[in-house]
């Protein structure tokens, strides 16, 4: 792996019994109402991450796991509750500003990979270093050293269509660490993958966990996957049924 | 209208219903047959009903044009038909001497009427053609008159009319025509009309502000002569093109005339209606060449060809439109096209289930065209309602560039045929349009469609595509040679343009990168059509030269140069992208937005090219009207060449000539002296018949100029061409003033080569042999002339042509008055008189001056330098109509950008989603859009101008050779303008998709699959 530079000090934790913690949601609460029919996805969720950690949260569909990454990572906004991201917490802020906080501090990854498809693949990486206002020669700088690093050189000026769907979704990983984020929310982030990219991905994404310190919280379904974590944590009609440290 | 491009509307009414019908039965048997189908094609439509609003929107814009186009024609049919009968009443036939059309007549002297002086006939006459027509029954009234104009005034109020219609009518001048009838419709009899009484027409009576028991006092060869008011008529009393008219009894007139006992013009009103009548037009006509042969008198069929000119003015005014709005129907072709491409790249999904559960391709054809037929159906009905809208707002702007002719008036009107045929028009041409969409959108992979994923771009490399391709190479080499044969520059420019795509495309097939295939094709074709034709002689010197082209040549040019350019761009868009980056890539923030917003229309090669396509093609011919327009209107700011060096114009009638200008402003100017002049000129205008010596031709009526030596002496008109014996011009003008026998001509009278003529009035005379495109003049070239009184052949050899921007001598054959006085068996006085005032003569006072000092003879007086700027600003408010008219179109390109924009946010969701998640705000989602929109609209906007402003240049260097003076201008503001009004629309349009972008959740878009 090419040298890359270390993460930041990243946010401080927000209770300041320790500077390990770096996510706590207290009492979260997400209703989606469709009209007639109202759905508590959260009912009350208090839940905290450390620093470097990697998490998994796991459990049947409609548990509950999605939202309550979304809800962490300042994309939906929960019904009740707070989210803390080191000592900011998210829904205090107002949209643009929870907006930047995302660019400066978060990446994501997801089960679609969701990349642009008119984009090449660096393109696609050094997008969020345009975005946290980082001058175009030096994302493009920084976005090469990550497909490369990853092992996408030769396929740096291919567009996403052009490529199999592992490789699409280590674009998606080089995309979310191109700023050095503290934290990489993973929804599903080997789903769309066969076991042998499965495997791979994980592989990745633990390697950088363990070498760079980052904080991961993934959802996914698989065993495999959440046994690759620090922590699994099993959701149930929208409440945490367990919290497991595993161990790696 | 009866005929539209030379097809009779109700044989194309027909034509178009036999198809319609046919389409509806098919429709009916196949839903019919098909009721689930039916039900899922329909059920679309009102479950969407902003996006059926929408999509009837963009469906209507081909109906609008047709219906705009025809009920323009409808409205200038209907109006001139109501002028006709304004001025003709009853009248179908006038029996008079031999004399050519008032609208050549103006056209060639600006003077008054121009026949023959022999034109008076006795009682005898009358009776001979009263006893042709009596016994035939053709004919229920026959009302011999002397009809001439004069000069009047009110001697109470001092209020003068330059010309007023004077009808001398006999007692049962009323029973043979219609009576004359005052505003609440009682009867004036003519009967009791005193030698010194006369009706006046109420707009006389205006006038010359007079009621009831007033005088007016007539000026005429024998003298003034003194009538009372003896009534106010509000119809009958005809006046011809003149609107004020007075009738007094026929020997009253006769006095005036000097011509007792004679009558110059027999008034004929067919049994039948006012318009049915004119059906027997031809019998009667027929019945009085008997009673006619041998004398200087015709029967002229002045309503048919009142009616005539209605139909044919109306069949050129809708032909120039549909014309001009074919760029516009053809984005509107573009648009319909695209906007079902979107529907099915929307409903891919279901159609791949569809497909999958078993349903045919023919049933997905079937479901699209279940829902298409109720979109063309609504929008054709939507498109020919608004059209006429569209066109009563263009009469109107036509009614006031037109505004000057006081005789004529325009009022708005549509024929229900012509709006059943904009219907059918509309919805035959939508609807082929939704089927080929709808076959391309059956036409697709099960598994791809289900899971959304993008079909594979290999359609040119299949055997299919290079058959197509290697006939398109064949037909394009047979279309270059049938193109050089027949002189047809359309069919020839085709040809190798045909070639220029079909050969890359043929290499496409062996693996040439369709990047090298599209920009050699587009490029080719820019390279083909753009430069000037001066250019393409010089490297190909075997191209002929001279071919023969019409509008059409304009239509091709303009979708070769725009479909090229668009292959170019899209098929080369790193460098583009590249390019926008540079220069706009440093300003803060803007590096995120600028790389989305410019990707995605660039990797979306078909829709970003439709939209392009749309945009260019309307601004290319906005821009190119515009640059057109403006060259060659600032030749006319060039006013002495335009003017011949003189500054007033005036005009008499023969009733009472001008003898001895110069003398009465020596004595008796008012307000004006003959030191005011530095030269006068004058011009007596004979109507003569002409044919060319050497050539097959018969002889046509038409008129000489005879010019006096202070005409010849002052006038400097240029010449295209003249005879090699004169050095200048002003040498040409000074042998005709001082040999007999010698003549010029207008370069109207030639033909031209490239024949590339839309409307206008049809000229009797030309000559053949000699082009306007030529730059020698023959040695041999002579017009024999014959005097239709004496049948008297006499020759004269022409000289000169005249150049172009001779504003005032169009259609004009000139020669000196001594040439006249030889060819002709009677005197022709001047009629026309042209003033070249000294430096510092107030001009305008002058020309008032010279009408109050020439009153008696009637003469109206025009300073030529308003008059040319009023034509052109006339002709530059008509330009301007089809330049709003082609504009129309932009509304397409704006709707396709609109189309995009929310297809896009529906399609992008997902991706939305994600970039909020990264960081993007809501309000860079939204610039993005909008500047996505920006980067289509403005690539259209430079190709279009770049496109239009070139070809321009182009054309007038083509045309600067036979247009001396005339220089290529760049129409700055206009093209500014259309820009700016073309980028704020669509920036409006796409403000809500853009708007809706920016308001995606984030969450829910990423979970939306």
């Amino acid at each position: 792996m090419a040298e890359i530079k270390p993460v930041s000090n990243g946010p401080v934790s927000a209770n300041g019994e320790g500077r390990d913690l770096i996510i706590r949601t207290t009492n979260l609460h997400k209703t989606y109402d469709t009209g007639k029919v109202q759905v508590h996805a959260l009912r009350g969720i208090d839940f905290e991450v450390r620093r470097g950690e990697m998490v998994a949260v796991m459990g049947p569909s409609g548990s509950g796991k999605t939202t309550l990454l979304n809800c962490m990572s300042g994309i939906d906004e929960p019904s009740d509750g707070e989210v803390l991201i080191g000592d900011k917490a998210l829904y205090r802020m107002r949209d643009n500003s929870r907006t930047d906080f995302r660019a400066q501090n978060m990446g994501f990854i997801f089960q679609t990979f969701n990349l642009l498809p008119v984009l090449t693949v660096v393109e696609n990486v050094e997008l969020p270093a345009l975005v946290a206002g980082v001058k175009p020669g030096e994302s493009r700088q920084r976005a090469l050293r990550w497909v490369e690093a990853l092992g996408l050189a030769d396929q740096a000026g291919k567009r996403p269509a052009e490529i199999s769907g592992g490789q699409q979704q280590r674009v998606a990983i080089a995309r979310s660490l191109v700023n050095n984020p503290a934290i990489i929310w993973c929804d599903e982030p080997t789903g769309n993958l066969d076991s042998e990219n499965q495997n791979q991905v994980m592989d990745l994404l633990c390697n950088l966990n363990r070498d760079r310190g980052q904080t991961f919280v993934l959802v996914t379904h698989s065993e495999e996957v959440g046994e690759r974590a620090d922590r699994i944590v099993r959701m149930r009609d929208g409440i945490i049924e367990h919290d497991i440290s595993i161990g790696r | 209208m009866d005929k539209l491009f030379g097809v009779p509307i109700n044989n194309m009414l027909v034509y178009l219903l036999v198809a319609l019908g046919i389409g509806a039965a098919v429709m009916i048997v196949a839903s019919l047959r098909n009721p689930v189908l039916l039900k899922m094609g329909v059920r679309n439509i009102t479950r969407r009903p902003a996006q059926t609003t929408l999509i009837v929107l963009g469906l209507m814009l081909t109906t609008l044009l047709f219906s705009a186009a025809l009920s323009t024609g409808d409205t200038m049919n209907y109006s001139i038909r109501k002028s006709a009968l304004d001025q003709l009443g009853p009248v179908d036939e006038v029996v008079q001497a031999k004399s050519i059309s008032v609208m050549e007549n103006h056209m060639v002297s600006q003077a008054g009427q121009a026949q023959t002086n022999n034109q008076f006939f006795g009682r005898d006459t009358v009776d001979r053609i009263t006893g042709a027509l009596t016994p035939t029954g053709l004919t229920d009234g026959i009302a011999p008159i002397v009809s001439e104009n004069f000069p009047a005034v009110s001697p109470e109020n001092k209020q003068t009319l330059p010309e007023i219609r004077v009808l001398g009518v006999d007692q049962d001048y009323a029973a043979q025509t219609e009576p004359l009838k005052t505003a609440s419709g009682s009867e004036l009899p003519v009967a009791a009309l005193a030698p010194d009484q006369a009706y006046l027409n109420t707009k006389a009576a205006e006038k010359l502000d007079l009621r009831e028991g007033g005088k007016v006092q007539l000026f005429s060869s024998t003298g003034p002569r003194e009538f009372t008011v003896a009534g106010i008529f509000e119809s009958g009393g005809k006046s011809g093109e003149v609107a004020q008219s007075m009738v007094i009894s026929a020997p009253a007139a006769q006095q005036l005339t000097g011509k007792p006992g004679l009558y110059n013009m027999v008034l004929i009103s067919n049994q039948g209606g006012l318009f049915e009548g004119v059906g027997k037009t031809g019998a009667v006509t027929a019945a009085l060449d008997p009673a006619l042969a041998g004398t200087n008198l015709e029967a002229q069929p002045v309503k048919q060809k009142a009616l005539d000119t209605a139909e044919s003015a109306a069949s050129s005014f809708t032909s120039i439109f549909l014309l001009f709005g074919e760029f516009s129907m053809i984005a509107g072709v573009l648009l319909i096209f695209l906007i079902f491409v979107m529907l099915a790249a929307e409903r891919k999904t279901e159609l791949g289930v569809m497909r999958a559960m078993g349903s045919k391709r023919r049933d997905i054809l079937k479901v699209f065209a279940f829902e298409g037929v109720v979109y063309s159906a609504l929008a054709a009905a939507v498109g020919s309602i608004l059209g006429m809208v569209v066109g009563w707002g263009m009469v109107q702007i036509l009614a006031s560039a037109f505004g000057s002719f006081e005789e004529f008036s325009f009022s708005f009107s549509f024929n229900i045929k012509s709006l059943v045929i904009a219907y059918s028009l509309g919805m035959i041409a939508t609807y082929v349009i939704v089927i080929i969409s709808a076959w391309r959108a059956g036409h697709l992979n099960i598994v791809r469609a289900i899971r959304d994923i993008p079909e594979p771009q290999k359609g040119g490399r299949r055997k299919r595509w290079l058959v197509v391709s290697i006939c398109m190479v064949v037909f394009g080499a047979l279309l270059t040679m049938s193109g050089i044969s027949s002189m047809q520059a359309s069919v020839f420019m085709l040809g190798p343009s045909l070639i220029i795509v079909g050969v890359p495309f043929i290499l496409r097939y062996f693996r040439l990168p369709d990047r090298i295939v599209f920009t050699v094709a587009g490029l080719g074709l820019l390279a083909w059509w753009l430069p000037p034709e001066s250019w393409w002689h010089r490297v190909l010197p075997f191209i002929p030269e001279n071919m023969s082209a019409g509008m059409e040549i304009f239509i091709l040019s303009g979708v070769a140069v725009v479909a090229g350019s668009i292959w170019a761009v899209m098929y080369n868009s790193d460098i583009l992208l590249a390019l926008v980056v540079a220069i706009f890539g440093k300003i803060k923030g803007l590096p995120p937005i600028l790389k989305i917003s410019v990707n995605y229309p660039m990797r979306t090669r078909f829709r970003t090219g439709m939209a392009l396509a749309m945009f260019s093609l309307i601004i290319f011919t906005m821009t190119f009207m515009a640059a057109m327009m403006l060259s060659i209107s600032a030749l006319y700011d060039d006013i002495p060449r335009v003017s011949g060096g003189f500054q007033i114009q005036g005009s008499t009638g023969y009733a009472n000539p001008v003898r001895d200008p110069q003398g009465k402003l020596a004595t008796k100017g008012d307000g004006v002296n003959l030191d005011d002049f530095a030269g006068i000129g004058r011009l007596a205008t004979a109507g003569v018949e002409l044919r060319q010596k050497g050539a097959e031709q018969n002889w046509a009526q038409y008129v000489v100029q005879g010019a006096d030596a202070g005409y010849l002496d002052n006038v400097n008109y240029t010449f295209k061409m003249k005879d090699k014996a004169y050095k200048s011009d002003a040498d040409v003008w000074q042998a005709i003033k001082n040999q007999p026998g010698l003549a010029v001509v207008h370069v109207t009278l030639l033909p031209t080569h490239s024949n590339f003529q839309q409307g206008g009035p049809e000229i009797r005379f030309q000559m053949s042999g000699v082009y306007q495109e030529d730059t020698e003049l023959p040695d041999n070239l002579f017009i024999e002339v014959k005097d239709p009184v004496s049948g008297k052949v006499s020759q004269m050899k022409v000289i000169g042509v005249i150049e172009p921007l001779a504003f005032y001598a169009q259609m004009g054959v000139f020669t000196s008055q001594d040439t006249i006085a030889q060819m002709t068996s009677m005197p022709v006085p001047p009629t026309s008189f042209w003033f070249k005032t000294r430096p510092g003569v107030n001009v305008a006072d002058a020309s008032k001056g010279l009408q109050r000092t020439f009153y008696e003879s009637g003469m109206t007086t025009t300073v030529i330098e308003d008059n040319i700027r009023s034509s052109m600003r006339a002709m530059t408010m008509i330009d301007n109509l089809l330049t709003g008219f082609m504009g129309l179109g932009l509304v397409v390109g704006i709707a396709a950008l609109g189309v995009i924009a929310a297809r896009a946010v529906v399609e992008r969701r997902q991706q939305i989603g994600m970039l909020r998640a990264i960081g993007f705000r809501r309000g860079m989602v939204q610039k993005a859009f909008l500047l996505e929109s920006s980067f289509v609209a403005i690539l259209g906007i430079l190709i279009g101008s770049a496109l239009g402003l070139t070809l321009c240049y182009s054309v007038i260097s083509f045309m600067a050779d036979g247009m001396q003076g005339l220089t290529y201008k760049i129409p700055w503001i206009n093209t500014i303008l259309i820009g700016l009004l073309a980028y704020v629309a669509s920036l409006l349009t796409t403000y809500l998709p853009a708007r809706q972008a920016s308001k995606v959740y984030p969450a829910e878009a990423l979970r939306y699959e």
